[in-house]
């Protein structure tokens, strides 16, 4: 145990540093884009997290699977711990879409874009599954949070997918990756480095949500 | 740069950092909570266990 949480901690730190780095290069480093100019910085932290969300959402998926075939307890920790922090990062990727988008086509939410409405519907679904898992009733909450964990996952490439089911005049959200729009090295770097730190960040809230889990058993048990 | 984009940068880095502050600081109390729960219980579970030898 003194190992596991050795490591842990040295896990933790990197991710501090990881994380550090991430904000000196969107900062310090990386040029101005030329239309949108300093809130394009957004994007470091807003693209990352979206697919960091996505990445927790398909644990959330192959675990709560498992947990209903198997009824192991360690597949249904960790699909409360990934659900609750991918909805944090859920969370994280509405805000900075507001914003930039406010900035942008001066509104906080546009109703007629796809990705949008379908983004805000998975945020509804795992606002649920969290609500649920932390004041449900917990002899029936862990096979329910499994089944709307299921869903809300299975609905994850119905949001990637809404925007290119449009034509392209149609669609407002911008696809930077897609359109080959990170042409300088520098945003590449920063991009890439943004999403090892979010990725560490994710695995390193998921795995203290995983403890405090495991923890919380252990003291019903006793 | 352009000035106008600045609030939208602060304010967006903002919400993200206080978000995730708030969020890892809920999960330390929460687990520290946890932890002097079971330290008590166990330390309990230990005396009544040199009680009844």
């Amino acid at each position: 145990m003194p190992n596991t949480s050795r490591i842990f901690t040295i896990f933790g730190l990197l991710t501090l540093l990881l994380v550090g780095t991430a904000q000196y290069l969107i900062f310090m480093v990386v040029p101005n884009e030329v239309v949108m100019g300093a809130v394009q910085r957004v994007f470091y932290f807003h693209v990352p997290a979206a697919l960091c969300c996505y990445v927790a959402f398909g644990a959330v998926f192959v675990a709560s699977i498992m947990y209903l075939a198997t009824r192991n307890r360690a597949a249904d920790r960790i699909s409360t711990a990934c659900g609750e922090v991918g909805f944090v990062l859920c969370t994280v990727t509405l805000i900075t879409g507001m914003i930039w988008g406010h900035s942008a086509w001066n509104t906080w939410f546009r109703w007629e874009e796809p990705r949008l409405v379908t983004f805000l519907v998975l945020w509804l679904i795992f606002l649920s599954f969290t609500v649920l898992r932390n004041f449900g009733d917990p002899s029936r909450s862990a096979d329910h949070a499994s089944v709307l964990g299921i869903m809300g996952a299975a609905s994850v490439p119905l949001v990637y997918l809404s925007i290119k089911l449009l034509p392209q005049s149609a669609r407002l959200h911008p696809e930077v990756i897609e359109q080959g729009g990170l042409r300088d090295p520098s945003f590449i770097w920063t991009f890439c480095i943004s999403c090892i730190a979010l990725l560490c960040l994710t695995a390193f809230l998921a795995w203290l949500r995983y403890r405090i889990e495991t923890a919380h058993e252990e003291l019903i048990k006793r | 740069m352009t000035p106008d984009s600045y609030p939208a940068l602060f304010w967006s880095y903002t919400a993200v950092w206080v978000l995730l502050a708030v969020y890892m600081i809920w999960l330390g109390v929460r687990l520290g909570r946890i932890e002097r729960s079971l330290s008590v219980k166990g330390g309990a579970c230990n005396d009544s266990g040199k009680k009844s030898t």
